[in-house]
């Protein structure tokens, strides 16, 4: 539904419920072209269809509400917790006036027609500059100028859950779940997270995008949650690969589509194999997609081995191949594999599919 | 004095056409009729107005009932709605007017 059904059931709200008599203490607007908007006031994670700012007339932003994973683009809008941020946006509002806020510092303003790509291939056509455009044009520029960092830019948006964070979505930033990275942090269920790294957050939106901030190099990142009315200041070790999420819904034109996903080997199948490089990206093939076939693109096949990528075994950050050739690679490039298949060695050509927008 | 599927003919009835013009409207199918009578949906028109009204009369008050609800209607809708501005400086300067916060969508719609 992409939002569809939320964006209407907010839009229109009946004045007399809980949500529209707080939906009437603000000044609505709902803006569906992009044009004229201030994309670097309004950065966001521009692969989301539906996004709500709370601000002022000073255009400080109190917070964000939206945000989504690579499950659905609904995962995290609830009506619930959208009332719990409507109320929220009131207070701080309240606060903002009686000078109790910090004016944050205003980002520097970037619109539409700033970007080159977004100029030349949609608004002087006069087609809609759609949200996942800027985002992708940001990046092709990126790429073109050599600033292109596929960790931050390609892979936006970390999963909580990759933390180990399961949060109660109708209740806000309530935890309903913790395991791996942060149980032994000490995070409960029932903890409200109430900061990351020092910024304050309010909703799910928030804390998607003060995480996305994080420095994809980072160790460990601190939380601060609300417990029974206290504050408890957490310390989270970070796991491995942390940032990485799955890009299918995202249709980066930066990303080389390579059309197989595979599983790491464990130590135990690289000696059995015959693969001295230990620390290497040598992964088994478990999927191999239908596009694959269609495009031409290569000849993998399910349980083949590939363990490198034009001469190279390993990597200080991609465990697997197909991590290793979105990461260092570009799209459309073709490279070679070395593959073991049904124990024998062999080397096979790959072209990676580079995606386009019909506009 | 004539009976017909509507009841006795009143004795007022002297015109025949003024009582087919009553009989065609069909607005009074129980009267004088010891059935309870069902609820009329114009009880705002004194009944024996009703008796005596004609056609132009009856397509008056319906235009006039159809004008009322259009007018009224939209005024209603803005009671029972949200306003939504589309446009992001206008709702700027009503902030700024009205001393509220913004709350603003951003809806791509692929």
């Amino acid at each position: 539904m992409a939002g569809r059904a939320f964006d209407a059931q907010v839009v229109l709200s009946p004045t007399d419920s809980p949500r529209g008599k707080l939906l009437s203490q603000y000044v609505c607007a709902r803006i569906t072209r992009m044009d004229d908007t201030d994309v670097g006031l309004f950065d966001r994670d521009w692969n989301n269809t539906l996004y709500y700012f709370m601000m002022n007339s000073d255009e400080q932003i109190y917070m964000r509400y939206g945000g989504r994973d690579a499950r659905s683009p609904d995962s995290y809008l609830n009506l619930s917790s959208l009332e719990l941020a409507l109320a929220k946006g009131l207070e701080l509002h309240h606060q903002y006036q009686k000078g109790r806020l910090k004016n944050a510092e205003r980002p520097k303003p970037l619109f539409p027609r700033e970007i080159p790509l977004l100029l030349e291939r949609t608004i002087s056509r006069n087609t809609c500059v759609e949200c996942h455009l800027i985002g992708d044009y940001l990046n092709v520029h990126r790429e073109q100028d050599g600033k292109l960092d596929k960790l931050t830019h390609m892979y936006r948006s970390p999963d909580i859950r990759t933390l180990g964070i399961e949060l109660d979505v109708p209740k806000g930033l309530v935890v309903n779940e913790v395991r791996d990275a942060v149980a032994p942090a000490g995070m409960k269920p029932g903890d409200r997270i109430a900061a990351i790294n020092g910024t304050p957050v309010w909703t799910f939106g928030d804390l998607q995008y003060h995480y996305d901030k994080v420095n994809r190099n980072a160790k460990r990142i601190q939380m601060a949650v609300v417990r029974a009315g206290a504050p408890v200041d957490l310390s989270i070790t970070l796991p491995e690969r942390w940032w990485w999420t799955d890009l299918t819904f995202r249709q980066w034109t930066i990303e080389p589509r390579v059309y197989f996903d595979s599983v790491p080997l464990t130590d135990q199948e690289k000696r059995e194999h015959g693969l001295v490089e230990r620390r290497g990206f040598a992964s088994k093939v478990k999927r191999v997609d239908m596009f694959a076939e269609m495009t031409k693109s290569h000849e993998l096949r399910v349980g083949d081995i590939v363990f490198g990528v034009d001469d190279v075994q390993r990597d200080e950050v991609a465990n697997t191949a197909e991590l290793f050739i979105k990461l260092r690679k570009t799209a459309g490039e073709t490279v070679t594999l070395d593959v073991i298949r049904d124990g024998k060695r062999m080397q096979m050509k790959l072209k990676s599919y580079k995606m386009s927008f019909r506009k | 004095m004539t009976e017909s599927f509507f009841g006795p003919a009143p004795d007022y009835a002297r015109s025949a056409t003024l009582w087919r013009r009553l009989r065609s409207l069909r607005l009074e199918p129980c009267y004088n009729s010891s059935n309870p009578r069902p609820k009329r949906a114009w009880s705002f028109i004194p009944r024996r107005k009703v008796r005596f009204m004609r056609k132009p009369e009856i397509l008056f008050f319906i235009v006039l009932a159809c004008l009322v609800l259009a007018v009224a209607s939209p005024l209603l809708a803005q009671d029972d709605e949200i306003r939504w501005l589309d446009n992001y400086r206008l709702a700027i300067q009503e902030a700024k007017r009205t001393q509220k916060p913004i709350f603003l969508e951003f809806r791509c719609e692929p």
